[in-house]
């Protein structure tokens, strides 16, 4: 089996005696896209941070490329393009000048620039100050950035945040074409499942600092639940009478998982014995979306 | 990364920035009022030099008072500058993961604005004593004045030290430039208060530089007040003992900083 591009073992941030993320151990496959989900304040942006070298763990091990962070950090970042949060850029510099500063600090040749600036399709705009570009074109200058040192990894924190959904659609393309093409490793964040599901090979799910779920979208579906809703003219007396059947009681309304289909004319047959109206009946199967927000509230999780 | 690349870099970063015009501006107002005052400069005969070196060094006094007012905001001000560029949109995340060094951004930063400052200090000093051997044709006490050019150079160490500390730590650069105008004040007031006050802040130390201060000799028989020039003897190893401290706190919190979350 081939070594991860990133393996952590039960790495830790503490602030102020607060595990904000707890015990984390990720395994990130090569040249695989790989979807870190979470609510904000999950614990996604720190994680990030810290496999960067931006904060260091208060507990734990990580391992980039096979070999330890701290002792190997120089040679590691040499080959990670990464965005934080927001797209780091010199305003007052012309897109161009920015990556040219770049170049300077990574040593890479004008042509380097010339090519990053084409993929992400800046190049007519390079001579452009870039506090004039769009928030779009920000985020590609970040891409192409990152990009320019050749990286064989790219650690990427919400970088569609803002953006409108033609944005959103040529960075998911880019982002493929890289992965698929030069072989990057991508580790893409986001809080919504929707941008992931389309580009990410695996996922991993943290709630409050923990990955409470790892694996491949159809390992996800498996968890997926039939919910029953029933609306009554008394919600209260139905719980009673039901009570076997372990409903919840949720906006006046009867909500039951996973009920069989065959299990619904005896339920509906003991309210109508008890006297209570029945208005209205629904039964489905949550989709991948609310699925996810189950996981990521307050309710059962999948492990 | 090595520090002559990282210097390359940080004046590439400056462009458009008008960064060396800011500097430009606060040393040649202040300059040309020197050469002004020194164009006119004659003997009264109010003012008693036991010696022609008083001459220099009350010239000395002169300019020191002139830089402790525009050396502590020449230090806010750009090293504001300077930092505001990477604390804006978080570039100093780009340039850690692009492997620089933030204690070499920090070191590049700090002398940056260090040789300013001297390169103002020096202009004061060599306008004066150049101007004033032109007019007294007599030998320029180069011994004193250097030391207490390399004193000057002390209370800049403690002025830019404590600027950089609160440009990086607070991202508002308002609270660097109010400490700029407010060490300013002090530096200015400092020659006019009691010794122990100027050792106590360091902005003071620009007044225990100065080299020789007037006396009163009261009021001649015009009327007129007489003047005689006494001279000061700086207590250099005081001074360059503070320096030192400073130059150590600077490290350490360069240390210190460089370990924060960015």
């Amino acid at each position: 089996m081939k070594t991860p591009v990133i393996k952590t073992e039960n790495l830790t941030k503490t602030y102020g005696g607060i595990n904000r993320v707890d015990g984390l151990n990720l395994k990130i496959p090569e040249g695989k896209i790989y979807g870190f989900l979470g609510a904000n304040g999950a614990g996604k942006t720190t994680t990030m941070k810290m496999l960067l070298g931006l904060t260091p763990p208060s507990g734990g091990r990580i391992e980039i490329f096979g070999t330890p962070f701290e002792e190997n950090r120089i040679e590691i970042l040499k080959k990670t393009g990464s965005i934080i949060e927001n797209p780091s850029y010199y305003g007052h510099l012309t897109g161009k000048e920015n990556l040219k500063l770049l170049e300077k600090i990574l040593d890479v040749s004008e042509e380097e620039s010339e090519k990053v600036l084409k993929l992400v399709g800046l190049y007519e705009e390079r001579d452009k100050k870039v506090k004039n570009y769009s928030l779009g074109m920000k985020q590609r200058l970040a891409i192409a950035m990152a990009l320019l040192r050749d990286p064989k990894l790219l650690i990427l924190d919400e970088p569609t945040n803002g953006l409108d959904p033609e944005g959103i659609r040529e960075i998911r393309e880019l982002l493929k074409s890289l992965a698929r093409k030069r072989n990057i490793t991508v580790m893409i964040s986001s809080h919504q499942l929707s941008e992931i599901e389309k580009i990410a090979d695996i996922i991993g799910i943290l709630k409050d600092g923990k990955l409470i779920f790892e694996g491949t979208l159809k390992e996800l579906e498996r968890y997926k639940k039939l919910k029953t809703t029933l609306e009554t003219d008394d919600g209260l007396l139905g719980l009673e009478v039901l009570s076997d059947y372990h409903p919840k009681l949720l906006d006046d309304k009867l909500v039951f998982e996973n009920l069989k289909k065959e299990e619904i004319p005896p339920l509906i047959k003991k309210l109508v014995n008890a006297g209570i109206g029945i208005y209205e009946l629904s039964h489905e199967q949550l989709n991948l979306e609310d699925l996810y927000f189950e996981i990521i509230g307050e309710r059962d999780e999948p492990k | 990364m090595n520090l002559s690349k990282a210097f390359n870099l940080e004046l590439y970063k400056l462009k458009h920035k008008y960064f060396f015009l800011s500097w430009l501006l606060l040393t040649v107002a202040p300059l040309a009022y020197l050469l002004y005052n020194l164009r006119t400069f004659s003997f009264s005969p109010h003012i008693h030099y036991a010696s022609v070196e008083l001459v220099y060094f009350y010239e000395q006094s002169e300019i020191v008072w002139l830089l402790a007012l525009i050396l502590p905001v020449m230090a806010s001000l750009l090293i504001s500058k300077l930092i505001d560029l990477e604390n804006k949109n978080e570039n100093w995340r780009l340039l850690i993961t692009a492997n620089e060094d933030f204690k070499t951004l920090w070191s590049v930063k700090f002398l940056t604005v260090f040789f300013l400052m001297e390169l103002t200090t020096l202009l004061f000093y060599l306008t004066a004593v150049f101007r004033l051997h032109q007019i007294l044709g007599a030998p320029i006490p180069v011994g004193k004045l250097l030391l207490s050019f390399i004193g000057l150079s002390g209370a800049n160490v403690m002025t830019l030290t404590i600027a950089q500390g609160l440009a990086v730590f607070y991202r508002n650069q308002a609270v660097v430039l109010i400490e700029g105008l407010f060490a300013s004040f002090i530096a200015l007031i400092s020659p006019l208060m009691p010794r122990w006050f100027c050792y106590l802040l360091p902005w003071g130390y620009y007044a225990l530089n100065i080299l020789a201060t007037n006396e009163s000799l009261g009021r001649g028989s015009d009327g007129i007040m007489n003047w005689k020039i006494i001279e000061l003897y700086p207590n250099y190893v005081l001074i360059f003992g503070v320096a030192l401290l400073f130059i150590a706190a600077n490290v350490a919190l360069m240390r210190a900083l460089s370990k924060r979350e960015i």
